[in-house]
């Protein structure tokens, strides 16, 4: 079996066993023989609604624990698409704006009230925003197939979502319950989300993680430029719009229904590819597998608190020094 | 022999400062059969990368046509033309830090389907390739560890690996002392004896004259010929706008065991 071959073995049995810990841990004493029973019945269609432990673990943790894993697995994926096509290790799927454009849009919903519709109503706006950024993207994309510009214009998109999320804030200052609400949604949450944001959200994401494998080649042929690529059979421009749609649909997905959740997508991809090289056949999917993997266990963790500690800030908090710890021990084996 | 790649009265131009076009070349016509080893000479900017360019069919020409097998290179499917004409630009780097061979089967790339498995085929030719530039030990070396001489080894095989009988060259020994750029060369008129089609730019009057039968000078008295005739210091000191005349040079030849 090869090195990548191994590894992906590895981390989709550490995904499982996480899972598995994440469906029975939390408020209530649940037992494995009740996961395991309510699980169960619930994959027949017999769950008993009205047994706490049934609708703990079918209506709540189960699908909330499949949606940490698209989510993860969308972030991660995402990034060694993002890495790929700019050909940069420091690229993360943000900097297309998608996230912050898919945020702009859900503030604004928070702000008319437009939420109070229903639950699907800010997963649904967030969509939009991604949506419009992608739009916007590539029709950049269309004028100029020059990477640089394209990450630049990112940027500047996400930059302006940024601050006009920030405008929307200052203009409502008086009204601190929409606060608390926009800076809750921004941190990133899997709280209550339902079989209907895992159904929702499995679509783009779905999506995204197929288009994304239909990309391996083209983007290895990036490696060199796209000189290169395109006397390898391989257009850039059309890479450029296929791997964009790709990210946005993953990012936008993962956005609409978590929020914004940092780090995930840079820090994954480069470890992947630190420890398996550089072809992106092994390193889209087993950066989706480990992205999956460490916001699970990242999620499992924060519910174990007495404060539910946002997930968002989890995976910046530790992911950031992790990143520069693994900077610091590539340089190092660089000067052996 | 029958002509592969074939140019027709082509002009190759640039964007010029203010509006219009500046054209560096014009009316250019050469066939490049099986075989064929020619040097593209000329002065900085004269238009060397883009001729290789345009026969790489990454760019149309201007005016006029370059064909191969009788089709409009620019209008080929661009995988099916990888796997025709290889390309080797001046400068690439990968951006991550990769082995020898996993940058040599990129090469494969036109062969692959879009999942990108390499089967038996793909690493005997990966394999293939390395050795035929003398660097099969180097394929589990990680490219921060390859000195330059081997680092334009590798790139020659990833040209190689793709199988294309048709090889474009750009600047194939710059940056190389002379030892290696022998080697690279060698390698290069080994594989046209074996029937590839080789063409290369190069800053090196004595390297073209050396290792090519034809020449295409591009700039100032640009034209195509044999080698003998179009390397005369007459037409170099119109090219480069310098004095030339015949002397006495050194000549470098491999050491007795070979490569």
């Amino acid at each position: 079996m090869s090195r990548a071959r191994r590894t992906a073995l590895a981390v989709v049995v550490v995904t499982l066993v996480l899972a598995a810990l994440a469906i029975r841990v939390g408020p209530g004493d649940v037992s494995w023989a009740d996961v395991v029973g309510a699980i169960g019945r619930g994959l027949v269609g017999q769950q008993r609604l009205a047994d706490v432990d049934d609708a703990q673990v079918w209506a709540l943790r189960v699908p909330r624990v499949m949606l940490v894993i698209l989510v993860g697995a969308a972030l991660a994926g995402g990034g060694a698409v993002t890495q790929g096509l700019f050909r940069n290790p420091l690229a993360d799927p943000s900097v297309l704006g998608i996230s912050l454009g898919a945020a702009f849009v859900a503030v604004l919903g928070l702000l008319l009230g437009l939420d109070r519709a229903g639950i699907w109503v800010t997963p649904v706006l967030a969509a939009i925003g991604a949506a419009a950024t992608l739009a916007i993207l590539l029709a950049l994309a269309t004028r100029s197939s020059d990477a640089t510009t394209l990450l630049l214009a990112g940027v500047a998109l996400g930059a302006t979502c940024g601050a006009a999320t920030t405008c929307v804030l200052a203009l409502a200052g008086d009204r601190h319950d929409l606060g608390i609400r926009v800076v809750r949604w921004l941190m990133g949450s899997f709280e209550g989300r339902s079989w209907g944001h895992l159904l929702g959200a499995s679509i783009p994401i779905g999506l995204g993680l197929l288009l994304s494998g239909t990309l391996v080649r083209d983007l290895d042929a990036l490696a060199l430029g796209d000189d290169v690529a395109a006397s390898l059979g391989a257009s850039p421009a059309r890479v450029q719009r296929r791997a964009v749609t790709a990210v946005a649909l993953l990012v936008g997905g993962a956005t609409a229904v978590a929020g914004v959740l940092g780090f995930l997508g840079l820090v994954v991809p480069h470890v992947v590819r630190w420890r398996l090289g550089g072809g992106h056949r092994a390193l889209v999917p087993i950066s989706a597998l480990g992205g999956a993997a460490v916001l699970l266990a990242v999620d499992t963790v924060t519910r174990l608190g007495a404060t539910a500690l946002p997930p968002g800030v989890i995976t910046s908090l530790l992911g950031a020094p992790a990143f520069l710890w693994i900077l610091l021990a590539q340089a190092r084996r660089r000067e052996e | 022999m029958t002509a592969v790649l074939r140019v027709r009265e082509c002009g190759l131009a640039v964007p010029a400062a203010g509006s219009g076009t500046r054209w560096l070349i014009r009316g250019l016509s050469i066939d490049l059969t099986p075989g064929a080893r020619v040097a593209i000479i000329g002065p900085s900017g004269a238009g060397k990368t883009t001729l290789l360019r345009a026969l790489a069919g990454l760019v149309p020409p201007g005016e006029g046509s370059i064909t191969l097998d009788e089709r409009p290179v620019i209008d080929w499917d661009p995988r099916a033309r990888a796997r025709r004409i290889g390309w080797l630009p001046q400068r690439a780097e990968p951006w991550a830090d990769v082995t020898a061979a996993e940058l040599v089967a990129l090469g494969r790339t036109p062969h692959l389907g879009a999942l990108a498995r390499h089967d038996q085929t793909d690493h005997a030719a990966t394999r293939a390739a390395l050795a035929q530039v003398d660097a099969g030990g180097l394929a589990m070396r990680r490219w921060s560890t390859l000195s330059g001489g081997e680092r334009q080894r590798v790139m020659l095989a990833r040209m190689l690996a793709s199988d294309a009988r048709i090889l474009l060259l750009d600047e194939p020994t710059n940056a190389l002392d002379v030892g290696h750029a022998m080697r690279v060369m060698q390698c290069c008129d080994r594989l046209a004896r074996s029937g590839n089609t080789v063409v290369f730019a190069t800053h090196d009057i004595q390297l073209a004259r050396r290792w090519s039968d034809r020449v295409i000078c591009i700039g100032a008295g640009s034209g195509v010929g044999p080698t003998d005739e179009m390397i005369v210091p007459e037409r170099m000191a119109e090219l480069f706008d310098v004095q030339a005349h015949w002397g006495q040079a050194m000549v470098f030849d491999s050491t007795p065991e070979g490569d």
